[in-house]
């Protein structure tokens, strides 16, 4: 699995929501990307990961789904999954799994890579493998 | 009480490159975490929450099917039905 980088848009700084473009591209090719929520439409995260090569994608939740994920409009176990309400044109193109797991999984997905959040001079707050510190 | 004041000073030099970055981010750790996304839309009897898939993961392992941990996942409403994947 590996973690998306970006830029994301207007404010200069690099964040992993997917929510513009890929810096490391090149490492996603046939790997489970994963990725935080937020930004931009669930579908355009999956479609930059599949467009960089991405074999499936893991959206990590911001904290809005509550008990057992019920994400609001984003959808829930009820609804058949998250993105009920986009219009199936957008997705037509997607071809890789999209999964959404709740922040507290995220959370222990980002404790097993070893991430911190980190705050870099000129890149603002990354997640950092503090494994290579 | 003595006061001690810190200043801080990062040099252009400093700042690591955009290529570092990510080298950074993406490290030896974060690649051996496996993830399987495994699913077909079947329908099951007395299946309830039908949104609800499964994500098998583990880290430096083979195979996280046999050795790994499971957690819910909330899957796409579109988007693909059958599907096994690992990366």
């Amino acid at each position: 699995m590996v973690l998306t980088i970006t830029v994301s848009p207007g404010s200069g700084g690099r964040d992993q929501s997917g929510a513009a473009k890929i810096l490391n591209a090149e490492q996603l090719a046939g790997r489970v990307v994963f990725v935080d929520r937020g930004g931009v439409p669930l579908v355009e995260k999956v479609l930059a990961a599949q467009n960089a090569g991405a074999v499936g994608v893991l959206i990590a939740d911001d904290g809005n789904c509550t008990g057992h994920y019920e994400c609001g409009r984003a959808g829930s176990p009820r609804d058949g999954g998250f993105s009920k309400r986009d219009p199936w044109q957008n997705w037509r193109d997607v071809d890789v799994p999209a999964m959404l797991i709740m922040k507290a999984e995220a959370d222990r997905l980002r404790a097993m890579m070893r991430l911190e959040r980190k705050t870099i001079p000129g890149f603002g707050e990354q997640w950092i493998d503090i494994h290579i510190q | 009480m003595e006061r001690m004041l810190v200043f801080l000073t990062f040099s252009a030099a400093a700042l690591p490159l955009e290529t570092d970055l990510y080298r950074v981010q993406s490290g030896p750790t974060a690649d051996k975490v496996k993830v399987l996304l495994n699913h077909d839309r079947r329908p099951k009897p007395g299946k309830i929450y039908g949104g609800l898939r499964t994500v098998e993961f583990c880290i430096g392992c083979p195979d996280p099917h046999l050795e790994g941990s499971q957690i819910k996942a909330l899957g796409s409403y579109h988007g693909v039905d059958n599907y096994s994947v690992t990366g």
